[in-house]
């Protein structure tokens, strides 16, 4: 754990929090139909919602190496 | 009839000519058959990799799935982002040792690791026995859309052996660059294909508002776990979510598709945009749904959506969605057939056969274990009776049992072989007995988690107490995992410090 950068923490935790809304139990919470939302039942809403979460987050990822720092910035930082 | 037909005739051209024109790239290396000589670039690595992983249990089992059990195949959008995150985490992984070792099949990775003849073996053997029936699902989805598609004129028996011809041709020819480019083709269909079928078939009913609007009057059983049966609660949903994804990840095919890639950077991406892909299943959702407003006394539920597509929709348009569905087949039996030659060919022919083929003898030999296996696959599709998911489950759970040596092969230099082999034995037995044995899964989680969880413990307690001796294999795999993270997370490298510090201070 401690040889992850702030940047790695983040969106690792951010991937594990969206995936345990999803398949934990806790998705038990969300088994229901009403509140329907613009006409579809919650449980669709709730599994499209972090469905579009988890894959906004590896966007960012591919976007910041995955939270690593790029080879060229380490070669660079080296250098100085 | 004749609009379908042509259709038809078009989906089996197509692939053909799409093949030839690969071959004119191909080399007679064993590496350019199987892996396109490492040298696979982005559009074609994610659209066979998707291609492959959705199959006719994503186009036929997913409707069949929410028309008699409910809302469970909705975790089918999570395995999606699981499958995407694995082949970021572990396939870069893979790809690096891959490229470095020359490594071409599972057993490569694994037995090298591990340094075991045994270990070998059954890797093989379960990359076999447990992809075949997976095969076997594809050949009959896809010629039971042909056979719907053309009105009944080709019946059952001859569009699966078209399908097999077709799929040999362009293989033998073209070997996995063939797949690729076609696999362009046939995952851009797919996609569409579903997404449309979806949002064509709900406006029978109104539209999806109305669609659920209707449902929930009807039979609000549908739109909740544990579905209209009862049976697919909890348990199944996360079972489904890491079975599936687990056991498509290790399938032989995409073990392929990891060690083809030109460049690591591409694994980034993957995750994104094979999570992107998975929103297709929304299509599923509408037609699933749908036919239970529409046709809710079908007696086998994989027909529902070709069903309602010859009852509601145009007929041309019928066509063409149910070959989108059956390049959904093709596109993963293309791979697996492809793939399990491969394991036929290196992992038993060259090794234990004959080790001094040469180049164009094991490309021979590949093809002939091409023609063998589809042959195989092909009198199991008209003996072998079974619904797409459950079959298609089972095999799965199989081949996931793999993820346990791997990620050991990958991250922990005290994995150890004999814990290994108990761990892959241990589970790939109670996977059967549960599926197939007297025994029953307990809480109603599938056989595959419980064969996972025994295959780890029995893994990670037996890695700890024993200790292995052949320390220049153990080191060669080190230094590969240094350079690994030197080059892509050069963050970590003050842990190696620290473990030869610890090490030292041990000893």
């Amino acid at each position: 754990m401690k040889y992850l950068t702030p940047l790695k923490l983040s969106i690792y935790g951010g991937m594990l929090f969206s995936f345990f809304m999803l398949e934990s139990p806790l998705i038990m919470l969300a088994n229901r139909i009403e509140p329907m939302v613009m006409g579809l039942p919650f449980l669709l809403v709730w599994n499209l919602f972090w469905w579009f979460a988890l894959t906004a987050l590896f966007l960012v990822a591919y976007f910041t190496n995955w939270g690593s720092p790029e080879p060229s910035a380490v070669q660079a930082t080296k250098q100085l | 009839m004749t609009g379908s037909l042509l259709i038809i005739a078009a989906f089996m051209i197509i692939p053909l000519m799409v093949g030839v024109l690969s071959a004119r790239q191909s080399q007679e290396t064993s590496e350019d058959f199987f892996v396109q000589g490492r040298a696979m670039g982005s559009i074609a690595v994610f659209f066979t990799v998707a291609a492959t992983w959705w199959s006719a249990f994503a186009f036929l089992g997913s409707n069949a799935t929410f028309y008699t059990n409910g809302p469970v195949f909705l975790t089918a959008l999570a395995w999606n982002l699981l499958f995407g995150f694995m082949y970021y985490w572990i396939g870069k992984r893979v790809w690096f040792l891959g490229k470095r070792f020359n490594y071409l099949t599972p057993s490569d990775l694994i037995g090298d690791f591990y340094n075991s003849e045994a270990l070998r073996i059954t890797v093989a053997a379960i990359t076999l026995i447990f992809t075949v029936p997976y095969l076997q699902i594809q050949l009959t989805g896809g010629a039971y859309l042909i056979e719907v598609a053309s009105g009944g004129l080709i019946p059952f028996w001859l569009a699966a052996l078209l399908f097999y011809f077709i799929i040999i041709i362009y293989v033998w020819i073209g070997g996995i660059r063939a797949i690729a480019w076609t696999d362009v083709i046939y995952g851009a269909l797919l996609f569409f294909g579903m997404l449309y079928a979806g949002y064509y078939i709900s406006t029978q009913v109104g539209g999806p508002t109305a669609l659920f609007s209707q449902l929930q009057q009807t039979s609000p059983d549908h739109l909740t776990m544990p579905g209209p049966n009862g049976t697919m609660g909890y348990p199944m949903w996360f079972s489904l979510f890491a079975i599936t994804a687990i056991g498509a990840f290790m399938g032989p095919q995409i073990w392929l598709r990891m060690y083809s890639v030109k460049h690591g950077k591409l694994f980034n991406l993957m995750p994104f945009l094979l999570g992107l892909a998975a929103f297709a299943y929304v299509g599923s959702v509408l037609s699933g749904y749908s036919g239970v407003l529409l046709e809710p006394n079908v007696a086998n539920p994989d027909q529902i959506l070709p069903i309602m597509l010859m009852e509601y929709a145009p007929y041309l348009l019928a066509s063409l969605i149910m070959a989108a569905g059956a390049s959904a087949a093709m596109s993963t039996a293309n791979s697996q057939i492809h793939a399990v030659s491969t394991v036929v060919t290196m992992d038993i022919y060259k090794r234990y056969v004959n080790r001094d083929a040469n180049q164009a003898r094991i490309v021979y030999i590949g093809r002939l274990s091409l023609v063998g296996f589809s042959l195989a696959a092909y009198i199991m599709a008209l003996t072998v009776p079974g619904v797409l998911v459950t079959i298609g489950i089972a095999a799965l759970a199989g081949t996931a049992q793999l993820i346990i040596p791997t990620i050991g092969a990958i991250t922990w230099k005290k994995a150890h072989p004999t814990a290994a082999l108990a761990g892959l034995w241990a589970g790939v037995a109670c996977v059967l007995l549960m599926t197939f044995g007297p025994l029953s899964a307990p809480f109603g989680y599938h056989a595959g988690i419980w064969g996972l969880l025994l295959n780890a413990a029995l893994f990670v307690g037996l890695s700890h107490a024993l200790h292995r001796r052949d320390t220049a294999v153990v080191e060669r795999f080190t230094q590969a995992r240094y350079d690994y993270d030197a080059e892509y997370h050069p963050e970590r490298l003050p842990a190696y410090t620290q473990e030869i510090t610890n090490s030292a201070n041990h000893q």
